[in-house]
Order: C-alpha cells, then sequence, then structure tokens
C-alpha cells in the first residue's frame, strides 16, 4: 500500500540539508526561546523573519504552501483565545494577533527542521544531548512501525466495506477496529522481541 | 488540547516542563530498576499504536474535531510508569511532524494529557477496578486536562479564566465523552478477545 511519508522532504539533497543537525537543532531553540520571551515585538521582526522562512524554504526546496497548510493545526487555538478575549471586559485583540504570528513563525521553524533533517540524525542529537536511552528507543520504535499500523488499518478497513457495505464505519466499528488494532499490536510485539533478540539486542546494555 | 508554541510565555514552560521531566526522571528509573526485556517492544509498538489512535478524529461540528488521547487506555493495560513514558513520545512525535503541540510546550502537553490521564487516571482506575470505572476516569482526567489547559493560558496573560474555563469545558465534554465510551468498548473487547493482557504485570 502507497503512504505519503511525514518527512517527505528530508531525503532531499541542499546546502539547508547539509547543515549539521546540532546547528540546526540549537539554532531552532535558541530562536523559538528568543520568540516567546518577548512576546511583542516590533512588526520589522515578523516581516524580517517570515521572508527568512520563505528563503529557507526556497533554498531547501521545502514547498512554501506545505508550510501553509500545516498552519491550520494552530488555528483552534488562536480563534478560542481571540474570542475569550473579546468577550472579556479589555477586548483587546492584539494579544491574538500577536500569538498567532509568534506560534506561526514557531511552526514554520520546526516544519523546516523536521523536513531538512533525517529521523535517525535527529535521534542522534537527542543521544548527544544524553536523553534517556529508552526513551529513543521508544521513538524510533514510532517511526518504524507507524506505517505497518497504518497498513493494519487499511486492510482492516477494507475487509469491513467487503463484508457490510452499509453500514460502514460505526461507532461501534471504530472501537472494534482500535481494539483489534492494539491485539495485533500486542501480537505483533512477541515476534519483535524474538527478532531482536536474533538480531543480538540485549537490553541491559541498552538501558544504562 | 496540544497547546502549540507561542501561546504560554517563559515561567508557565518553564515550570510544567519541570515538572514532566520529573516525572519522566522517576518513570524510567523505575522502568530500569524492574527491567523486562520483552517489555520494551511493547512499550514500542503500544506508543505507535497511542500514536496511531490521537490520529483518529471525530467530526464534532463545522470544522471542529476531537480525537482519542487513548492515555487511561493505555495506563490500564500496561501500568502507569509505562503508561506515562508510551504517551509522551507519542506526544512528542506529534509535536514535531504534525505540530500538534510545540516544542517548548511540550512538558505542558505531557502534563495535561499523558501525567493527568496515566497517574491520576490509574489511581482512579484502581479503587475500584473495572472497564466501567475506566471508562469513568477517561472522562474525568479528559475534564481535568482541559481545565489545567485553560489555567496555564490564563497564567501566561493570554486570555481570561472564566471564558477559557466556559469554552475548554463545554468543547472537551463532547470529547470527553467519545473518550470514555470508546476505552469501554475497547476494554471489553480486548479482555474478551485476549484475556492474557489482564495477567500482563502492571508497571
Amino acid at each position: 500500500m502507497k503512504h505519503s511519508f511525514f518527512d517527505k522532504y528530508s531525503y532531499l539533497d541542499t546546502p539547508i540539508h547539509r547543515i549539521r543537525p546540532e546547528i540546526k537543532m540549537i539554532f531552532f531553540l535558541i530562536f523559538t526561546s528568543f520568540v516567546i520571551i518577548f512576546e511583542k515585538k516590533h512588526f520589522i521582526f515578523y516581516i524580517l523573519s517570515f521572508v527568512g522562512v520563505f528563503l529557507i524554504s526556497l533554498i531547501s526546496k521545502v514547498p512554501f504552501n506545505f508550510l501553509i497548510k500545516k498552519i491550520i493545526t494552530i488555528l483552534p487555538f488562536v480563534f478560542l483565545v481571540a474570542i475569550c478575549n473579546f468577550f472579556s471586559k479589555s477586548k483587546n485583540i492584539s494579544t491574538a494577533l500577536y500569538t498567532f504570528l509568534n506560534s506561526s513563525l514557531v511552526v514554520f521553524l520546526l516544519i523546516l527542521l523536521v523536513e531538512t533533517t533525517k529521523f535517525y540524525e535527529l535521534l542522534s542529537v537527542l543521544k548527544k544531548f544524553r536523553v534517556p536511552k529508552i526513551l529513543i528507543i521508544l521513538l524510533s520504535f514510532i517511526y518504524r512501525y507507524f506505517f505497518v499500523l497504518i497498513d493494519e488499518i487499511e486492510k482492516t478497513l477494507y475487509s469491513i466495506k467487503l463484508r457490510s457495505p452499509k453500514k460502514y464505519p460505526n461507532k461501534k466499528s471504530l472501537a472494534n477496529i482500535v481494539g483489534m488494532l492494539f491485539i495485533k499490536s500486542f501480537e505483533r510485539a512477541e515476534r519483535i522481541y524474538y527478532a531482536m533478540i536474533i538480531r543480538g539486542f540485549s537490553a541491559r546494555d541498552e538501558h544504562n | 488540547m496540544h497547546i502549540p508554541d507561542g501561546f504560554l510565555d517563559i515561567k508557565t514552560s518553564l515550570i510544567t516542563n519541570l515538572i514532566s521531566a520529573i516525572f519522566i526522571f522517576i518513570s524510567i528509573k523505575k522502568i530500569n530498576t524492574n527491567l523486562n526485556p520483552q517489555r520494551i517492544p511493547l512499550m514500542g509498538i503500544s506508543s505507535t499504536f497511542v500514536f496511531t489512535i490521537q490520529l483518529l478524529s471525530f467530526p464534532v461540528f463545522s470544522g471542529t474535531s476531537v480525537h482519542l488521547l487513548g492515555s487511561v487506555l493505555v495506563a490500564v493495560l500496561l501500568g502507569p510508569f509505562c503508561g506515562f513514558l508510551v504517551v509522551s513520545c507519542s506526544l512528542i512525535l506529534h509535536s514535531l511532524f504534525f505540530q500538534h503541540g510545540g516544542v517548548l510546550t511540550l512538558g505542558a502537553n505531557i502534563l495535561n494529557i499523558a501525567v493527568v490521564g496515566c497517574f491520576l487516571g490509574y489511581l482512579i482506575y484502581k479503587i475500584y477496578p473495572t472497564n466501567i470505572s475506566a471508562a469513568f476516569s477517561a472522562f474525568l482526567t479528559t475534564m481535568i486536562g482541559a481545565f489545567l489547559c485553560s489555567v496555564e493560558l490564563f497564567l501566561s496573560n493570554k486570555s481570561p479564566i472564566k471564558q477559557t474555563l466556559i469554552a475548554m469545558s463545554s468543547f472537551h465534554i463532547i470529547g470527553g465523552i467519545i473518550e470514555a465510551v470508546v476505552t469501554f468498548l475497547i476494554l471489553n473487547l480486548i479482555y474478551k478477545v485476549k484475556p492474557e493482557i489482564k495477567e500482563l504485570e502492571k508497571i
């Protein structure tokens, strides 16, 4: 089955992709903290940084409308803050506006960071920052097996469609699909464990 | 309920990150001391499971949608400490790949969803461990998470407390009810089809 990978642009080869991941990550963290510490900045700062984001997306060949589309995820929160401020006594919309600008700036940079760095490079940076081993194991598990589980869901949906084309999918079948997904994952975990043992995985060494 | 970056100011994010880091540290210590290597792939695949079900969203009314959290479910199935790490890792990758929640607000999101859902939810479930009480605790922890979320927004001077509380809780009542029903149905199904999951060691 076909999937679109969630970091599909990270395997391109451009000058931005070639920068060391540590440098990109530290730059991202410093910039994000800066944006959050100084909440209301001059509008020239926003113009400059959005132009910068646009330039980076141009050089790294990550399409700009791909970034714009991802803004949808923060919109509900912006509306929440705007509406709540509107109905209070102060009636001040500027907080919501500044929050939206800050937030979208950070979202743009985060997407650029993830889409220009391969996932195993990000994990290796985390390893250098002394993030505990078990967290890294879990993160790499998610990255590898997410597509397997999506495949399982698709197969289940296909078979439900084949057997009962009319009442598909209702609330109860959704709970059943998710429950069966857990059971299948549970059974898969045993097989993965034996495969890992065969390939020389030892939990004691990996952990400490 | 996944707070994006820029919605919390620096003091709130520092405090919440500190609290979540302490919880993660305790859980890792706990898991490393009673380590069973067979548990690692199980935790990994459960983490993938949580990551996947957090992507399934139900439309509520025009445009808005709620999605499952699964933290109480995992805590009941695997135990609070395992469940907490599993849900936290899933939240970390959600913030990286789908921008559901930010990077500096990760602590707040872990606190709202994973700490409340796994530790508090497991405590509520433990009082009288049946599937009904798991469903009840799923509903309760969703509401407590929404409450904490509004308090965090208020602490960082983003919005007034009263209006945010009303908006957040009315929105999350629907999500909480769906979460409770689905948790109940899934637990029933799992214990019926594969009873040995019930005998799993809960850490």
